[in-house]
């Protein structure tokens, strides 16, 4: 029997990671720019490929940007790029890299990537806002680095162990 | 320096650049609210800068100047009282009589909000207010409060904040308050700004040009002039049907002269002639 392109149980999984992404961000709210996506996404990155991560990437912001009402073709494209850096360049350059100290620093440029690569809609969109960018990037800076540590520590911290067990649950249910 | 040593540095510079983040973020009560309205923004507010024009504001006690005694400012709690000594603290009516006159002790770090429980009865603070004391009681409608001079001189801060020295004499002394409408004529300002309210889509929902006095923030003319001002912690909550909401998936950016501002409701400088913008914008969350 030809095996299916993507078998059910890994649908079922890859939807229990995306809720997971989903409700850690609504947990998080009430904290600014204090997320675990990063090290979420760079987990699943490693452990799930770049496919199956750039598929729970695109549900979870369609349904984020669904709750948040900001969902709209030039932010949400945005975040999709801004939250793709992580798996492109952890599937691609960083493939062989299991230390969770460099990934942490790894994770801390991706968020800086995202913080950067938000600038761009924003500058389109609110240009009759934002008249003066210089300001508005500035301004961002103390959030730019409170996203910076919400990525870097829990990687740092917690990276390695959960792969070794997230790794050890995905193979089993795959074999 | 073994892997786990150094994961514990960097884990504690970590949280070192987080606290600069946040101090950055939160340390200015008076910064705007930009990516997330939870907080406050990036830049050092100047404090001791008052917004609007530079010119102290010294009125003479017995005058109606619309502002309570009180602050709804955070206390920094330490420049009240910067050494020990005695002050004269006074409860005088709307004619001006002294109907309890106190020296008071005070220790170096106290505030005005300290000492007058410790030494005033009926004593009322409410969000930095100074609401009761003694015989002393400010109406639901504000129709009087409680002024607050020191050495004779109208105090530029609230009990939370105001500083003060051995020998100085404090007086809180019953006002009427006098509405903007009917003392607008009487008024001179020191200067006039445009205010307005915009929707999403820059659609102005509210205009008006308002006069202030050297010293007032917008945080002070904001209520005075629009319906519906909530300002929470420094930050603009709601103005006419502007509303931040729960979720925080909108706030109230604030622009002068088109530029974004980079201070708060309670700190940003402007001055006669300006343009202030009130914008409801979406909040795009990472």
């Amino acid at each position: 029997m030809k095996k299916p392109p993507l078998p059910v149980y890994e649908i079922v999984v890859m939807a229990a990671l995306t809720a997971i992404l989903l409700l850690q961000k609504q947990l998080l709210t009430f904290l600014p720019n204090v997320t675990l996506n990063f090290f979420l996404i760079l987990l699943y990155s490693k452990v799930l490929g770049l496919g199956r991560t750039a598929a729970i990437v695109t549900v979870y912001l369609l349904l984020d940007s669904t709750l948040w009402g900001s969902l709209n073709p030039i932010f949400t494209t945005a975040q999709w790029i801004g939250w793709m850096w992580g798996p492109l360049i952890t599937c691609t350059l960083l493939k062989k890299t299991e230390s969770s100290i460099p990934l942490a620093f790894a994770n801390m440029g991706f968020a800086f990537l995202y913080s950067w690569t938000m600038i761009v809609p924003t500058a389109l969109v609110l240009t009759n806002q934002i008249r003066n960018l210089k300001a508005y990037i500035i301004a961002d800076i103390p959030w730019e680095l409170m996203l910076a540590v919400s990525a870097f520590l829990p990687t740092l911290l917690l990276h390695e162990q959960v792969e070794t067990l997230f790794r050890k649950l995905w193979n089993r249910r795959m074999n | 320096m073994n892997k786990k040593t150094l994961k514990i540095v960097l884990a504690v510079a970590a949280l070192l650049v987080c606290g600069v983040a946040c101090w950055l973020m939160f340390g200015n009560k008076g910064g705007q609210a930009r990516k997330d309205p939870t907080t406050t923004a990036a830049t050092e507010a100047p404090l001791t800068e008052a917004p609007g024009t530079e010119a102290p504001l010294t009125e003479a006690p017995g005058t109606e100047a619309p502002v309570p005694a009180g602050t709804t400012e955070a206390a920094p709690a330490t420049e009240p009282g910067a050494e020990d000594g005695h002050i004269t603290i006074t409860v005088q009516d709307k004619d001006q009589k002294v109907l309890v006159e106190k020296n008071v002790g005070f220790k170096a770090g106290q505030t005005l909000a300290d000492l007058l429980p410790e030494n005033f009865a009926n004593v009322t603070i409410d969000n930095g207010m100074l609401m009761t004391i003694e015989s002393l009681t400010t109406p639901a409608d504000w129709s009087s409060y409680i002024a607050l001079f020191i050495n004779g001189e109208y105090a530029m801060e609230g009990i939370m904040t105001l500083p003060f020295a051995d020998g100085d004499k404090i007086d809180f002394v019953d006002t009427v308050y006098i509405p903007m409408e009917t003392t607008a004529e009487a008024e001179e300002f020191d200067g006039h700004i445009t205010i307005t309210v915009q929707d999403q889509n820059n659609n102005v929902l509210a205009e008006k040009t308002v006069g202030f006095k050297a010293g007032q923030s917008l945080a002070d003319l904001l209520p005075e002039n629009f319906a519906n001002v909530t300002i929470d912690n420094g930050m603009l909550m709601t103005i006419e049907n502007l509303t931040t909401p729960a979720d925080f998936h909108t706030y109230i950016a604030f622009y002068i002269n088109g530029e974004y501002a980079m201070e708060g409701v309670m700190t940003q400088p402007f001055a006669d002639g300006d343009k202030i913008d009130f914008i409801d914008t979406v909040y795009i969350a990472p």
